[in-house]
């Protein structure tokens, strides 16, 4: 089956949710998203989609607590630049309750890449940034096909913080994802 | 609260025999009110604590593990997870995460609780503020507990904070405010939050730190 970036995220996350304990937490996310890869999915899963305050430190830190309540929150950055407001909640906070507590599943999701021209604040790709944090793990697809099964096999086996990273250029790609 | 000072002797003790490495937050002073709310609380509530948190994790029963940490030499006792007690060292950092357990403990549709306790030092961090905001209009399961020493590491409180309680007022979180309370006061009000099931609250408790910020090797 061929199809975009975009709905390849969304078909992911769609499967994703049939598990009770994942949780969509971000920014607009109830409707639709700011890229619309969220489209539909609030209606679906209505308890399961939920709208934040624009608090990405706080949002952060609420998906930590989740995950520490039984939970697989994933985390939804609207643009790339916004995580670094929540650096210290993923740092000091996830990736040390690691340490001294235990694991913490939990999902970033964070959208960068040029193209749209959006420029400083809107389009900055953090990736090398992140490679730096000790025990996180950053995953940045590469084809359509990496978008779709990736993040469900992400999601499905989420045992720590991940960080996903998606361009927006390939949100119009077309490619394969197989069924 | 007899074991909270005594275990708090001891650490101080140790701390000045140089058998412990690192740094250590005491609370004395502040025992009371963590002896009244450590017993007020089920072993299935969840409390998310700051670096001061010495009396919550003994009066809760951890003081094995507490000990363990400071005499593991590795970010001591401010770096502590015990099942039901979290703590960490940044001011205001497990705010938000205190907020995040309480709302899936209202998705689960439990009767336990979440509680943050932090510093009136953290008065000053944007995120408690955020987490305020959140837990108020998600109705998260979370008691604050802000211990208001009055002295955010050195600097007096009242030069760099106004009133905690107006800030949960601002956010639409009742409040509850006692002032040097006993440990059985402490107790009470909590108990009194936890039967009336109305959530999130707001508790400001104004104690004195009888000790320095802290002690280190």
């Amino acid at each position: 089956m061929k199809t975009t970036g975009r709905t390849a995220i969304t078909k992911a996350l769609e499967q994703s949710l049939e598990d009770p304990r994942v949780l969509l937490i971000g920014e607009d996310i109830k409707s639709d998203g700011c890229f619309y890869c969220e489209r539909g999915l609030a209606e679906k899963y209505p308890e399961q989609v939920i709208s934040t305050p624009i608090s990405e430190a706080g949002f952060t830190g609420l998906g930590i607590g989740l995950a520490l309540a039984g939970y697989k929150p994933i985390v939804t950055y609207m643009f790339f630049d916004f995580i670094l407001l929540a650096m210290d909640q993923i740092v000091n906070h996830a990736m040390v309750f690691q340490r001294t507590y235990k694991p913490i599943p939990l999902l970033l999701r964070a959208t960068c890449g040029a193209g749209y021209g959006y420029g400083p604040t809107h389009s900055q790709d953090w990736s090398d940034l992140f490679r730096k944090v000790p025990g996180l793990k950053v995953v940045v697809p590469e084809t359509v096909w990496e978008y779709y099964h990736k993040l469900k096999d992400e999601i499905f086996h989420l045992s720590g913080p991940v960080l996903f990273v998606e361009k927006k250029a390939m949100y119009e790609q077309v490619g394969e994802i197989g069924e | 609260m007899k074991e909270i000072i005594e275990v708090e002797t001891l650490i101080k003790e140790r701390f000045e025999r140089k058998e412990f490495k690192g740094t250590a937050h005491l609370c004395f002073g502040q025992e009371e009110a963590a002896a009244g709310i450590s017993l007020a609380l089920d072993p299935e509530d969840m409390l998310f604590g700051n670096h001061r948190s010495h009396g919550f994790i003994i009066g809760r029963g951890f003081k094995k593990e507490l000990l363990d940490a400071l005499e593991k030499g590795d970010g001591g006792s401010q770096h502590v997870g015990t099942p039901n007690t979290l703590v960490n060292g940044i001011v205001g950092g497990t705010v938000p995460a205190a907020v995040g357990y309480g709302l899936g403990l209202k998705f689960k549709k439990s009767q336990n609780c979440s509680v943050a306790v932090f510093g009136d030092g953290a008065l000053g961090q944007g995120v408690v503020y955020e987490s305020l905001n959140m837990a108020s209009i998600w109705k998260s399961r979370v008691i604050f507990i802000c211990m208001n020493n009055q002295i955010a590491q050195t600097t007096d409180a009242g030069m760099i904070f106004g009133s905690a309680t107006q800030k949960a007022e601002a956010f639409g979180v009742p409040w509850a405010r006692r002032t040097e309370p006993s440990a059985m006061e402490a107790y009470q009000v909590m108990r009194e939050i936890k039967e009336g099931d109305e959530y999130p609250y707001f508790v400001e408790i104004v104690c004195k730190r009888k000790c320095g910020h802290s002690v280190n090797r």
